[in-house]
């Protein structure tokens, strides 16, 4: 299904740039659009992305990365110890991150992409840079104005999906 | 001070564009992109063809 869905996002992208290049629009008008194209091109490299990962590791559960689990062994209250707080041990185990765990991220997914050389140096840094532009869709962590959203960055963004493609 | 690091790092951020935008350019002029939905198109039509989806 994801396939189908992700055509479906790419006519999305399409008719929104279709749009752009067909009507009269003002620059500010413009960067709206083209904000919710590249919001759209950002999921569907994230999307492709976790395809490329799934490809490349073994099934049923996908580990892409070795991660540290930490587990309390014991709480040793503050007044046996004379500290200003209780002391709290925790035992770290090195487990895997399955591809659909909470912790497998777009960013993590980018990296493993990185480290098993299936994309290049600049290739990643396209990747990290859509990463960061996709999560400015989280509006309460924005700390200047929301714009500067024009054509070169869409073509950037479209970029990756020209490069990842080949490799899904 | 303040005012000169702000300075300093939009002037980076605009290196940091134009330099992205002349790659973009470039890997578009390679790949036999003229337009954006070109790229849509061949994604798509790569997509369709995929077996066993």
């Amino acid at each position: 299904m994801i396939w189908e869905n992700i055509i479906r996002r790419l006519n999305a992208v399409k008719c929104l740039t279709a749009h752009i290049k067909g009507t009269r629009l003002s620059t500010k008008d413009k960067s709206s659009y083209y904000r919710s194209a590249l919001i759209i091109i950002c999921s569907i490299v994230e999307g492709l992305a976790y395809e490329i990962v799934k490809k490349n590791t073994p099934p049923p559960d996908h580990f892409f990365e070795d991660t540290q689990k930490y587990s309390e062994v014991c709480n040793i209250r503050s007044s046996v110890l004379g500290t200003t707080s209780d002391v709290h041990l925790y035992r770290r185990q090195k487990v895997g991150l399955k591809i659909n765990d909470e912790g497998a991220t777009f960013a993590r997914y980018n990296l493993f992409l990185k480290h098993n050389r299936i994309v290049s140096s600049g290739q990643y840094k396209t990747l990290d840079w859509m990463r960061r532009e996709r999560n400015r869709l989280h509006i309460q962590g924005l700390t200047k104005a929301d714009v500067d959203y024009t054509k070169i960055k869409i073509k950037r963004a479209a970029k990756a999906i020209s490069f990842l493609i080949s490799k899904v | 001070m303040v005012a000169k690091k702000e300075k300093t790092k939009t002037n980076t951020e605009t290196k940091e564009l134009l330099r992205e935008a002349s790659a973009t350019s470039g890997y578009f002029k390679r790949e036999g992109f003229s337009e954006l939905s070109q790229i849509v198109d061949y994604a798509a039509k790569k997509l369709r063809v995929k077996p066993s989806r």
